[in-house]
């Protein structure tokens, strides 16, 4: 195989000028991210803001009478009721997932590529959250890891599948297969969108760098919570999927993390299956 | 915010819901990680569930703590996301070892290209040991 890029290489302004063509990135994503430490206000603001989409309203009324019903209560009604029920973390994590579905759904992106975002957020918020991290930046760069996948198989459909090809039966690794047939790999075609959606600078970094690079550092925990989530969720089978493979961890994320992976990691483990396991049924 | 923690701990005084006995036969028992809102009343407390938000502890259920309805109520109430619960395994040993044998043949497959880096294989060992349960 070559090593020039037998498709051409992508420029940063092809990749702009696609996202431009793309179905619009959910406002309400930068939204919550940027009101994270307004605790007080935020609970109100967000409601408000919900209350535009009827969609992710619904979706959230939803998951709120699924708890209770199954407890015999009433069902819900109110955005304000289901918003008191489920909490202001849950409703920022419902909202975010909801959103960020709707924006995969518009750009016909495969199921088993939201589900698997879906896995690696979830993850990745659950080794946030043990690492000392805001929950909703974890998440977000799970949910969107592979937003530049998603770019490059909307744009680019025949060559992707010839990158797929290179990975699932010569068995290139995904970045490099990428390399070679774009002259660019996924990660950084993450890192362009995220940029021109205006996302936290962290954010793009972990979308960038998740597939480890020998040479990388290891110092910024929400690249490692990636990095790491998405191994694990490879490795529990999440979404379950003959391509699943865990080809490398790096000790340098797991430390990053503090995470012992010697002791007992089943609650761990269980946690992000439980979560999973939910968010598939009642988001998906 | 929900922090379960590993080994089992005596309730304390002022516990919302009192402790009662499981009834759970002497036997095999597993233990598995299910969300707070598929919760039904005598599914009983693997671990300890302590919630707590902003240093104030709001809840805390003991191990072998037997769920009732209240204490559902009271922990979807703390926003409680998943609970670890232990039942009585009722899989007939030949079933439960072949299950075992499919999984770790799937994590196998799973790990088929993997490299010998310490926290790969560590992460396989864990994968093996939660598979086995």
């Amino acid at each position: 195989m070559e090593q020039r890029a037998i498709h051409g290489h992508i420029g940063q302004g092809e990749i702009i000028r696609g996202a431009q063509k793309l179905p619009a990135f959910p406002r309400i994503v930068q939204h919550i991210l940027a009101v994270l430490d307004d605790d007080g206000a935020s609970m109100n603001d967000l409601v408000a803001y919900l209350q535009r989409d009827p969609v992710i309203t619904g979706k959230v009324i939803a998951m709120a009478s699924h708890g209770l019903r199954s407890h015999g209560h009433s069902e819900v009604r109110s955005i304000y009721t289901a918003a008191s029920f489920l909490g202001l973390q849950k409703i920022r994590s419902i909202v975010l997932a909801t959103s960020l579905a709707d924006f995969t759904r518009r750009s016909h992106g495969a199921k088993h590529y939201w589900l698997h975002s879906l896995a690696v957020g979830v993850a990745a918020q659950e080794l946030g959250a043990a690492a000392g991290l805001g929950n909703d930046y974890a998440f977000v760069a799970g949910l969107l890891h592979d937003v530049g996948q998603l770019w490059l198989s909307h744009f680019h459909g025949e060559e992707f599948q010839l990158v797929r090809q290179l990975v699932e039966e010569h068995g290139v690794p995904v970045c490099v297969a990428e390399q070679r047939v774009f002259g660019i790999d996924h990660g950084e075609v993450g890192r362009l969108l995220a940029d021109y959606w205006e996302l936290p600078a962290d954010i793009g970094r972990a979308i960038a760098r998740h597939h480890a690079a020998a040479e990388e550092s290891w110092e910024n925990k929400l690249l490692a919570a990636i990095h790491v989530a998405e191994v694990i969720s490879n490795g529990l089978d999440l979404p379950a999927a003959a391509s699943n493979q865990v080809t490398h961890l790096a000790d340098g994320a797991v430390a990053c993390l503090g995470l012992d992976l010697q002791g007992d990691c089943s609650v761990l483990f269980g946690r992000i299956e439980a979560r999973f396991g939910l968010a598939q049924a009642l988001l998906a | 915010m929900e922090l379960p923690t590993a080994a089992p701990q005596a309730p304390p005084e002022h516990t919302p819901e009192a402790p009662e006995v499981p009834e759970i036969p002497i036997g095999r028992l597993r233990e598995r990680h299910i969300a707070s809102v598929n919760l039904q009343p005598g599914m009983v407390l693997a671990r300890p569930v302590q919630i707590t938000a902003r240093g104030v502890l709001y809840l805390n259920l003991g191990a072998g703590s037997m769920l009732t309805e209240d204490g559902i109520s009271q922990l979807l109430a703390h926003h409680s996301e998943c609970v670890c619960i232990v039942e009585n395994d009722t899989r007939p040993v030949e079933e439960y070892e072949a299950e075992v044998a499919a999984r770790l043949e799937r994590l196998a497959h799973i790990f088929r290209g993997a490299d010998d880096g310490a926290a790969t294989q560590a992460l396989r060992a864990a994968l093996e040991s939660y598979r086995r349960q």
